[in-house]
């Protein structure tokens, strides 16, 4: 695994697993360090040098070993293992009772079998699935050390001080235990979250095809049937018409990324998949303020409105320009069109468009004749 | 048949249909009669090799007005043919026809990449027969037929600069074609002839397809500063 995967660790089960390796092998790693750094003064003071540096090497090994393991696992879960790392941790403590001398018993640079296995009773923590094998493992290594380093420890205060740290295997065990089981939990809640999200989108997006194809289904069967009269025939094939520009609408429909007025006008071109508008606003990238963007949105859902209700149209054009604090935004359909002449006000083009349009300073200009479509242009020039 | 028919037989526009879906193959000569289906193949290769085969034994004919390429073709395991959308108007085009594609492929950027592979025109099969048939005599005129969308991409693109040369009329007449508007209203508002609009238009369709030849989606995709995503042929 890259460095750099290390340090962005997956919020799964697999990534707390992960992270609860690196914890283990980095408090194995700073021991061996410890004990490096005193390695000559308890060389200098022991009478045992070769037990001594042997113990010490395949301690060093041991831990190598695991580490490998566990860190090509990407996980410290194999309970023989585990039994394996406790083994050489009693038998350390035990080889350490002979190689170190009285007096020194209670420092960890002239005793190193203390912070040695102190890691292993956080590995307990981690390898071992129930409660009572860690509490038991914890208790092993605490007694051994005990029993290892009492006798050697000098006077009062040395057996005092090896006491109160034997209570360190147990208090390690149970913490590490403790956030070990936590951020488990976490990971295997987050991955079910994912998992059920996953889920429920699939069955979101099935539904949704379901009810879009379910219709035109019916309308299909409706206009294959032999006995149609002409007035049933030409309600079906507007309902045909209608049908078909929503599938298309569907099937053009990607996965947005847009902002701003942009991405107001594609929701409000998905409200009216029907008429499956064609959108050109590559040109309206830059930012306007949110309060006209509403106001315009809401514009050309009315008049997309009046196009549904009134135009028979086959293609619809939503054309979006910014610039600066300056926009315009054009509707054309391609329908019946009608007279302005006549009906200034167009299909009931109701006051809200030129109100609200008005409002934040722009204005609306409208084209149609009969037969030639309508054509709507909002727009607000630079201030 | 009568001497009048033979004679608008003699006239339709000659095409060739490369489309997997039955539907289209079987039923365009019926629901388009001013076309003359020529030749109609399921994939790219049974079309190049089926087309002069047909061709030779035509007589006064030595190639095809159009030739109406789907860009989602499928092989016979259903799954898509390895010669499909972009690279099936390139195969076309390369051989020497003039490649029309017909589709129901809505998105802006994969039709441009395939107007980059040598596409004259596009037209969806969702627009009016009359349409289909107005495109063909574009192209067999030599000129290019863009659709909506894909026109609203040539201008956006032709903003940054990269387009040059652009006539101020051309100009004008793309910016009137990207809102919709159609010939024949520009025509009247410029007071100049529609098939002169349509010649504008086709300029600057040559220009913008010159351009796409080389540059890909993504160099398009950077140049509009839309996020990559929407690279699928």
């Amino acid at each position: 695994m890259p460095v750099d995967k290390i340090y962005a660790l997956p919020t799964s089960e697999a990534g707390v697993e992960r992270g609860l390796v690196i914890t283990y092998i980095g408090l194995r790693c700073f021991n061996i360090i410890q004990v490096a750094v005193g390695l000559q003064l308890i060389i200098e003071r022991t009478d045992h040098q070769m037990l001594t540096v042997a113990s010490l090497s395949l301690l060093v090994a041991e831990a190598a070993v695991v580490s490998r393991r566990i860190w090509r696992r990407g996980r410290f879960d194999e309970s023989w293992l585990g039994i394996v790392d406790l083994s050489f941790g009693v038998l350390f403590l035990i080889s350490v009772m002979i190689f170190v001398t009285t007096g020194t018993a209670s420092s960890s640079w002239g005793n190193p079998g203390f912070a040695t296995t102190i890691p292993m009773a956080s590995g307990a923590a981690i390898v071992f699935r129930r409660w009572w094998q860690t509490l038991a493992a914890a208790s092993l290594l605490c007694t051994v050390f005990l029993m290892t380093s009492l006798p050697a420890a000098g006077d009062h205060d040395m057996r005092l001080t090896t006491l109160t740290n034997s209570v360190a295997y147990i208090g390690f065990a149970v913490l590490v235990r403790l956030v070990a089981g936590y951020t488990r939990r976490l990971g295997r809640d987050a991955d079910s979250a994912r998992s059920t999200a996953v889920v429920f989108a699939a069955e979101a997006e099935r539904l949704r095809v379901q009810k879009l194809i379910h219709d035109p289904a019916s309308a299909l069967e409706l206009l294959a049937a032999d006995d149609l009269n002409e007035h049933a025939r030409a309600v079906l094939r507007r309902q045909a018409l209608r049908l078909a520009a929503e599938m298309r609408h569907y099937l053009g429909t990607q996965l947005r990324r847009s902002s701003g007025v942009i991405a107001e006008l594609e929701a409000v071109a998905d409200e009216f998949a029907d008429l499956d508008p064609v959108l050109n606003v590559d040109l309206a990238r830059d930012t306007i303020p949110a309060a006209d963007v509403d106001v315009i949105s809401s514009a050309v859902r009315t008049l997309l409105f009046n196009v549904r209700q009134h135009a028979q149209a086959r293609e619809v054009v939503i054309h979006a320009e910014t610039e600066g604090n300056s926009w315009e935004v054009c509707v054309r359909d391609d329908g019946i069109g009608f007279d302005p002449n006549t009906r200034p006000e167009g299909f009931g083009l109701s006051q809200q468009v030129y109100a609200a349009i008005a409002s934040i300073g722009g204005q609306v200009e409208i084209e149609s004749a009969p037969g030639e479509g309508t054509f709507v242009r909002l727009s607000r020039e630079k201030k | 048949m009568t001497t009048a028919d033979k004679r608008d037989k003699a006239c339709l526009r000659r095409i060739g249909v490369v489309d997997d879906e039955p539907v289209y193959r079987d039923s365009l000569p019926l629901l388009v009669p001013e076309l003359n289906v020529v030749v109609a193949a399921r994939t790219v290769d049974e079309f190049l090799a089926l087309a002069p085969r047909v061709l030779a034994v035509q007589p006064s004919a030595d190639t095809l007005d159009a030739v109406l390429v789907d860009l989602d073709l499928s092989g016979n395991s259903g799954r898509p043919d390895p010669v499909h959308g972009r690279r099936a108007v390139a195969a076309v085009a390369a051989a020497g026809y003039r490649v029309l594609i017909y589709t129901g492929q809505r998105r802006p950027l994969v039709l441009a990449g395939c107007l980059g592979a040598g596409a004259r025109g596009i037209v969806h099969k969702s627009e009016r027969p009359a349409r289909l048939v107005d495109a063909v005599d574009a192209i067999a005129a030599g000129r290019m037929v863009l659709t909506t969308a894909v026109t609203g991409l040539a201008e956006a693109v032709s903003r940054t600069g990269v387009l040059p040369d652009l006539t101020d009329r051309q100009r004008e007449v793309l910016r009137a074609r990207a809102r919709g508007e159609p010939y024949t209203s520009i025509a009247k508002r410029l007071y100049i002839d529609r098939k002169t609009v349509e010649e504008h238009m086709s300029l600057v369709a040559r220009k913008f397809s010159d351009y796409l030849r080389d540059h890909s989606p993504a160099d398009l995709e950077r140049e509009l500063g839309i996020g990559s995503g929407d690279l699928m042929e």
